[in-house]
């Protein structure tokens, strides 16, 4: 999604999906080695996750008002 | 029973997970990404991470999802008629996720990890307190960066709508 697609939404939904399969990859290799470790790192990642999302659906609002429109590629115009 | 629930939670978070990369439609892609998580959220219940597919339930659709929806809902007066070409250059996508999956793949079988996880696979439960214990006395620099990471957050949106309203 973070390739191919030009809609902002969608590249940050790929974006979650991503953090999402790096989590199960931490708890899949915590749960070999009989540690809860992976439960906290994944708090952070969440809390993370959460500050990227709200950040980057601010900038899609303001790319969407200021531009008037959708498309990934128009957010360098944002700094003009 | 615990291992066959895994297996259709886990396939089910697969599945939406591609349904949600194939949609054009940005509200199906959003509902297929709902799916996804609560899945997710869901194989970390059943393999003893309570808290953590909790956490994940409330963050993600409490915040995250409606989060999106209010994005879609926000920006529904847009004309959406060039969603169709969103597909810039899916074959090149194709190709370099192909490529992800085979490294992953080998990484995993060369590693003795998936042994050490068939043998040592336990859905004990790892309670709050612990969790909570360690978070405050041994991560506790983290969890002050984490907060202080969430305080910059709400101090950039605010900023953003401030640049806005000055746009106006």
């Amino acid at each position: 999604m973070l390739l191919s697609k030009k809609h902002i939404l969608s590249v940050l939904i790929g974006i979650e999906l991503m953090l999402n399969g790096i989590n199960l990859i931490f708890i899949t290799v915590a749960k070999a080695h009989q540690s809860y470790m992976a439960d906290i790192f994944i708090l952070f990642i969440l809390v993370i996750t959460a500050c990227e999302v709200a950040i980057g659906l601010a900038i899609f609002i303001l790319n969407q008002r200021i531009n008037k429109t959708i498309d990934i590629g128009e957010l360098g115009s944002l700094k003009d | 029973m615990i291992n066959f629930l895994i297996i259709i939670f886990s396939i089910i978070s697969i599945l939406s997970a591609i349904l949600c990369a194939m949609s054009t439609k940005i509200i199906r892609s959003t509902f297929f990404f709902g799916v996804t998580l609560f899945s997710i959220s869901f194989v970390f219940i059943s393999i003893g991470s309570n808290m953590l597919g909790i956490v994940q339930i409330l963050l993600y659709t409490g915040g995250t999802l409606i989060l999106f929806l209010f994005a879609v809902i926000l920006t529904a007066d847009w004309d959406f008629e060039n969603l169709s070409n969103t597909f810039s250059t899916p074959i090149n996508a194709l190709i370099i996720s192909f490529i992800f999956f085979l490294l992953m793949s080998y990484v995993f079988n060369s590693s003795d990890y998936m042994n050490e996880l068939s043998k040592n696979f336990s859905t004990f439960s790892i309670s709050s307190e612990k969790i909570g214990s360690d978070l405050f006395n041994q991560w506790y620099v983290l969890l002050e960066i984490a907060s202080i990471l969430l305080l910059a957050t709400i101090i950039g949106c605010l900023a953003l709508l401030k640049f806005r309203r000055e746009e106006k």
